[in-house]
């Protein structure tokens, strides 16, 4: 037998022990989910230092002579005090590093993105001398999703009350294909999976 | 005692105005090159701290096997699993045959059978929670029903043309509920960033969040 026969037939097993979960809860599937984290986290440990850690901070400092990436290295160090009582506060210096980062990233960065949104959203009501039902009901969903989404405004009459009200129910449509999408893509995946145990492995379908 | 509550803020602060400095003010190539060195520090950063999680993980299966709580069993059998193959995919390398066959094979299809089992599950929620109750679930329930007959080659037997209509509620409606949510999604981050860089959210320093 070939190395990719011998997989499926690991693959099969391993398919059916997670599996063995919708019959009832039991060591067979609790094995299969303690196999599954160990693997996940000595590929994730071998893959971050081979292709991360070594590349982008050992090499470019030893090769490239990239000095100034220690202070990186001792900015990410830092998060290692958590695991010392006294110390758990040095940690959130470089938990403040991320977390300003990432707030300055966003507010930099993220408005060109949604700023292009906000402008398709604008349609003509005209298009090609028809009428652009599509472009109109696209801007009212969003409009009108938004209003559903203020909380800090009583909503009792007028335009935010029936606004918010057909938000709601253009959110319903929304939910309900997205779920629909979700519940498709959920089958292909099991039937993805037979395929491994049926096709794959035990040759019963071509 | 203040410092520590201090220090971290402050290097909040800075960081996030560094960024949106160099981001908002034309410094020309010099500012260029300061804001890819700090996308490159803050890769660094998280790099070097990759060991966190394992850490964390090992502390929390050695408590469980060492005082024998329910099902150290399983926590033993992570700990052995990790420790046994970060050596195998070390001495394999993490793109090496044998690495690339036991995670194919094994890690892959049990992550993938875990997943198509909410498959399953799905199935029994909708048919809790797609009752006609109500216009709303009603909607919802419609939607849904539209879109699943649309995707799978039966619907089109059943009802020629819908297909069409699935790409149309896809294209129209849960493309706008969905970009209208972004968009509330993005004016509250910029809103939580606001506060984060202003220091009025501080209760990931452990101390109260201001009004």
């Amino acid at each position: 037998m070939t190395a990719e026969q011998w997989g499926a037939i690991a693959g099969s097993i391993c398919i059916i022990m997670a599996w063995s979960y919708l019959f009832k809860e039991s060591d067979i599937y609790y094995f299969a989910e303690h196999l599954f984290v160990g693997l996940t986290v000595a590929r994730g440990l071998t893959y971050t230092f081979e292709n991360q850690l070594k590349p982008l901070v050992l090499k470019d400092m030893a090769e490239k002579g990239q000095w100034t990436l220690v202070i990186p290295v001792v900015i990410g160090l830092l998060i290692y005090c958590w695991f010392f009582k006294g110390l758990r506060w040095v940690a959130r210096i470089t938990m403040g590093f991320w977390i300003g980062y990432g707030a300055g990233y966003s507010l930099g960065f993220s408005p060109p993105v949604y700023l292009k949104q906000v402008f398709d959203t604008f349609t003509p009501f005209i298009k090609d001398g028809r009428f652009n039902f599509g472009g109109v009901l696209y801007f009212l969903v969003v409009i009108t999703a938004l209003m559903y989404f203020l909380f800090t405004v009583k909503k009792e009459s007028g335009v935010l009350k029936y606004g918010s009200m057909f938000g709601r129910y253009a959110l319903m449509v929304a939910f309900g294909s997205a779920y629909g999408s979700i519940t498709m893509a959920y089958l292909s995946l099991v039937i993805g999976k037979l395929q491994v145990i049926f096709k794959d492995a035990l040759h019963l379908v071509k | 005692m203040q410092l520590r509550r201090q220090l971290p803020l402050i290097v909040v602060f800075v960081t996030a105005v560094l960024v949106m400095l160099f981001k908002f003010v034309n410094f020309g190539e010099t500012g260029k090159n300061v804001l890819s060195q700090m996308d490159k520090w803050s890769q660094v950063t998280s790099i070097v701290a990759f060991l966190l999680g394992p850490i964390n993980l090992i502390r929390l299966h050695l408590g469980n096997v060492t005082k024998r709580r329910p099902r150290w069993v399983h926590s033993a059998l992570t700990l052995v699993v990790t420790v046994v193959f970060t050596i195998v995919f070390a001495l394999n390398g993490s793109n090496g045959e044998v690495t690339l066959w036991i995670i194919n094979n094994i890690a892959i299809q049990i992550s993938g059978a875990i997943y198509a089992m909410l498959g399953f599950y799905i199935c029994s929620a909708a048919y809790r929670s797609f009752k006609l109750r109500n216009l709303e679930a009603t909607v919802l329930l419609l939607s849904a029903v539209i879109l699943m007959l649309a995707q799978a080659p039966i619907g089109e037997e059943i009802i020629p043309g819908i297909s069409k209509w699935g790409e149309w509620i896809l294209s129209v409606p849960n493309s706008a509920g969905m970009r209208g949510i972004r968009l509330g999604a993005a004016i509250g981050a910029f809103a939580a960033s606001i506060r984060v860089i202003l220091g009025l959210e501080r209760s990931w320093v452990g101390g109260s969040t201001a009004e």
